[in-house]
């Protein structure tokens, strides 16, 4: 009596995961990237306002 | 299983006589207006008159002796109320057990007058499966016997099904190591113990590759409906080949 077997795509599963796994490093990248754009955005808006106060003097009115 | 000692081979081949020269029976009386319940009856009284079991009804509750398929059925089939023609071709899976041992085989025989294709594809089914015994050896991978088939198959222009596999057997009718293909798979590295107990059983095709569920639960066909064989012996590995056990 045969025995049923399960098809072997071992292979197969193992691209997807590579493609899934490469795929979440991209967007992870990308939000990485967003997220130290936007820390380095923030700290030269806070240096640039910080310097105009210092270095600037009083609006005459 | 794999064989310890002595006592082991002499009940493993105690089994393999009796389901071979069932399945040499059941051939032998095949003939147009029977039906696949009456032959199925001879099988069961032959293996019951040697103390034997059906292996299909005791371990999965199979309700018949032995499988009995009639194309476009190629596997698992169940005996019933079927009439046979001329012409037909037929599968018969003996398997069964005898003080705890099991032994499993099975051939695909074409009922007279046989069309020069069948009756070519019958052939080339036993040299498919032939291929696959004289790849046995001990130490060898459980791989190289699917690529002996294959390389067979393809050289003659055949298809395998490749979802119905070899299997261990001995102590149980399927056990370790489990599912063995008997087509070219290339992630199969396993390697042949000494003394493993194990089925050689190709389904050879004129152009299927895989098998899909018939009328019932039980019966199994070839996706595209092409005629298929297969022949099976259970066997031992040896350092120096395989030992069959289920030779009528």
């Amino acid at each position: 009596m045969t025995k049923s077997a399960p098809p072997r795509q071992g292979w197969r599963l193992f691209a997807a995961f590579a493609l899934v796994v490469f795929a979440s490093m991209l967007v992870l990248q990308e939000a990485l990237a967003r997220m130290l754009a936007r820390w380095l955005a923030g700290v030269w808006v806070t240096t640039l306002d910080t310097l105009l106060r210092i270095f600037s003097g009083p609006i005459s009115g | 299983m794999t064989i310890e000692n002595d006592n082991d081979l002499e009940a493993l081949k105690r089994i393999g006589v009796i389901v071979a020269r069932t399945l040499a029976a059941m051939g032998k009386a095949l003939e147009p207006g029977m039906t696949t319940r009456e032959l199925d009856e001879i099988g069961r009284v032959l293996l019951e008159r040697e103390g034997a079991r059906p292996a299909p009804a005791l371990t999965y509750n199979f309700p018949g002796a032995t499988c009995i398929s009639v194309f476009p059925d190629i596997a698992h089939g169940i005996p019933g109320d079927r009439v046979l023609k001329a012409g037909d071709l037929v599968n018969i899976d003996v398997s069964a057990e005898k003080d705890g041992y099991f032994a499993d085989t099975g051939s695909s025989f074409v009922m007279p007058p046989k069309a020069p294709k069948l009756e070519r594809l019958a052939r080339d089914g036993k040299r498919a499966m032939w291929a696959g015994v004289n790849s046995v050896r001990a130490g060898a991978k459980l791989g190289d016997i699917g690529r002996a088939i294959q390389t067979f198959a393809d050289r003659e222009g055949y298809t395998l099904i490749r979802n119905l596999a070899s299997h261990g057997v001995g102590r149980g009718l399927h056990e370790e190591p489990g599912e063995i293909p008997t087509w070219h798979e290339p992630g199969e590295r396993r390697r042949i113990g000494e003394g493993l107990v194990f089925t050689i059983e190709p389904f050879l095709s004129m152009g299927s590759e895989w098998a899909v569920e018939g009328d019932d639960e039980w019966t199994l066909r070839a996706d595209t409906g092409r005629p298929t064989v297969q022949f099976e012996h259970t066997l031992v590995a040896t350092k120096s080949g395989a030992l069959v056990l289920t030779a009528a």
